[in-house]
């Protein structure tokens, strides 16, 4: 029989006769060539099983069928069985689309997540090492008010010193001389705890570098922590492309926004940005005013970081220093 | 376990609350997102939660015709983990099959595990918008059915319907009104969906999910 018409799927191009019966075919079966056939598809480009069948059948391809031809080309194929084909080939396209779709932003998403994380898990620890080791010292646990610097010196000065440094005679003191075991179960959890936020601080590092190569001008003008929230609170470098100015301005104040929008409330003036040097030195007054400067101009870079543009945040910082001055 | 009066491969059966819906499973032994499962003279059903799936609202909420049945091949566009794309895999059965669709790496990595376990099941990673750009990985299919979350969801469905459904075929699209537009009243939302759509497709049924979606509708349509 002749064939008339030349479609192509992504298992491979079916040559059929005006009756739509399969006349010949060429299929792709390996992983390597399936790939290859569907980059071909999305570029636009003839692929490789059309032309010796446009040739030996001098036949047309078919390009956008209408629903009743599609109609007739899947009774054909699925008719022959190749539903089972299609499917493993959509299996492995997917499969490797999934592969090629993770970015590094996302793994800077995940990093600062990690961190929020981590700070919330660390405080929660070393209140209750300061609970346990309250037992043993309770006015050197008084004495040390950050959490971070407590764990550390537990670890570093004994008991002994921490007392003299308060000036609290031994034999006064409330503490109770716990067995040597007891006191190294305490410093145990101190160890642990210490190591997170040893890891807190590395993975800030890390986020650092990532970011260097993914978004300097948004890295520049917003520092790692505020900068890797944006793109948090975005979902991608993309997306915070993509807001307006005044969106990221409210990025992490979405409570407040969604409440203004809905009630009488005021609207709020800052989100994730409240923290940032330049906001939080303004006068109070001038806050707002300073995140929506400040906003505008990360806006900017995240654009121009996402299309790959050239390092331009030191000019931006210093339209944000004279826009503020004034 | 007791046959649905309308709808073959949808099974009932009393609960707690009233009657629940089942499918049989097309995978025994697995479990697609932590549903109930229930072995009845050695068959295997999965119960189909209505809170979580919004077809199967729609079934409970009465719809007369869904043009899924099995042996239909359905285009599922947005299926997402797969929850409710696993139980229209469940009614199309060994004959059937269901071209999942969704743009999101994050749950098409679950569907494909999904979908790997089910003969009857394969994936597309792409942007429902574009059809144009998938129109060579799927085939012509028996019923439509749509759930994603954009803001010209109408306009998506009928290009979808338009390329890939069969003459006869069925289309069913939930809308959801808050991604169409967040300060507009539902019902005004649905009514201009609905005439979006009757230009194109002929509506046979209709139903508003609430309370068990809130502030979505679904449509079923035929194309003649």
């Amino acid at each position: 029989m002749a064939a008339k018409y030349v479609y192509t799927t992504c298992i491979g191009s079916f040559a059929l006769s005006e009756s739509w019966t399969i006349v010949d075919s060429r299929l792709v079966t390996t992983r390597e060539d399936i790939l290859k056939l569907h980059e071909a598809i999305k570029k636009g480009i003839e692929p490789s099983t059309v032309p010796a069948l446009k040739k030996k059948h001098r036949a047309n391809v078919l390009a956008n069928p209408t629903i009743d031809q599609l109609t007739k080309i899947t009774a054909a194929l699925e008719g022959a069985g190749h539903l089972k084909d299609m499917r493993k080939a959509n299996q492995l396209i997917s499969r490797e689309s999934v592969k090629q779709s993770v970015q590094d932003d996302q793994l800077i998403i995940q990093a600062i997540k990690s961190i929020g994380e981590l700070d919330k898990i660390t405080n929660g620890l070393t209140k209750r090492l300061r609970e346990w080791y309250a037992y043993y010292n309770p006015e050197g646990e008084k004495a040390i008010t950050d959490n971070e610097r407590f764990c550390r010196v537990i670890l570093e000065k004994p008991k002994e010193l921490l007392l003299k440094e308060v000036k609290m005679p031994k034999e006064l003191s409330m503490g109770a001389e716990l067995k040597q075991e007891d006191v190294e179960q305490i410093k145990a959890l101190a160890v642990h705890i210490v190591s997170l936020y040893d890891l807190r601080e590395q993975t800030e590092a890390y986020i650092d570098v990532l970011m260097k190569k993914v978004c300097p001008n948004v890295l520049y003008l917003a520092g790692t922590l505020i900068g890797a929230k944006l793109l948090a609170h975005a979902g991608s470098l993309k997306a915070l492309s993509e807001f307006p100015a005044s969106t990221v301005q409210l990025l992490g104040a979405e409570k407040a926004l969604f409440r203004h929008l809905r009630t009488n409330a005021k609207p709020p003036k800052y989100g994730v940005l409240i923290n940032h040097p330049i906001v939080a030195s303004a006068p109070k007054q001038k806050k707002g005013r300073a995140a929506r400067v400040l906003a505008d101009k990360i806006s900017i870079a995240s654009k121009v970081d996402y299309f790959k543009g050239e390092f331009v945040a030191d000019k931006l910082e210093k339209k944000i220093k004279t826009q503020l001055k004034e | 376990m007791q046959n649905h009066r309308q709808f073959k491969g949808v099974f009932v059966k009393p609960g707690k609350r009233g009657m629940a819906l089942y499918t049989k499973n097309f995978a025994p032994g697995i479990q697609v997102y932590k549903e109930k499962l229930v072995k009845e003279k050695g068959v295997e059903y999965r119960e189909w939660d209505t809170k979580r799936s919004k077809l199967a609202a729609a079934i409970v909420k009465g719809i007369s015709q869904m043009g899924i049945k099995p042996d239909s091949t359905v285009l599922y566009l947005g299926c997402a983990s797969g929850t409710t794309s696993s139980h229209v895999s469940d009614i199309v059965g060994k004959e059937g099959f269901v071209w999942c669709l969704d743009f999101a790496p994050r749950t098409m990595r679950d569907m494909i595990l999904v979908s790997e376990q089910r003969s009857n099941m394969t994936t597309v990673m792409e942007d429902a918008n574009h059809p144009e750009r998938y129109a060579n990985q799927v085939l012509a299919v028996d019923a439509i059915f749509q759930d994603v979350a954009q803001k010209n969801q109408a306009e998506i469905f009928l290009k979808n319907c338009d390329m890939f459904l069969k003459i006869g075929g069925f289309g069913i699209l939930c809308v959801k009104s808050r991604s169409i537009d967040i300060s507009k009243k539902p019902k005004d939302i649905y009514k201009m969906v609905r005439e979006q759509i009757e230009k194109k497709l002929m509506i046979v049924d209709y139903r508003e999910l609430d309370p068990l979606e809130k502030d979505h509708c679904v449509f079923i349509c035929k194309k003649k």
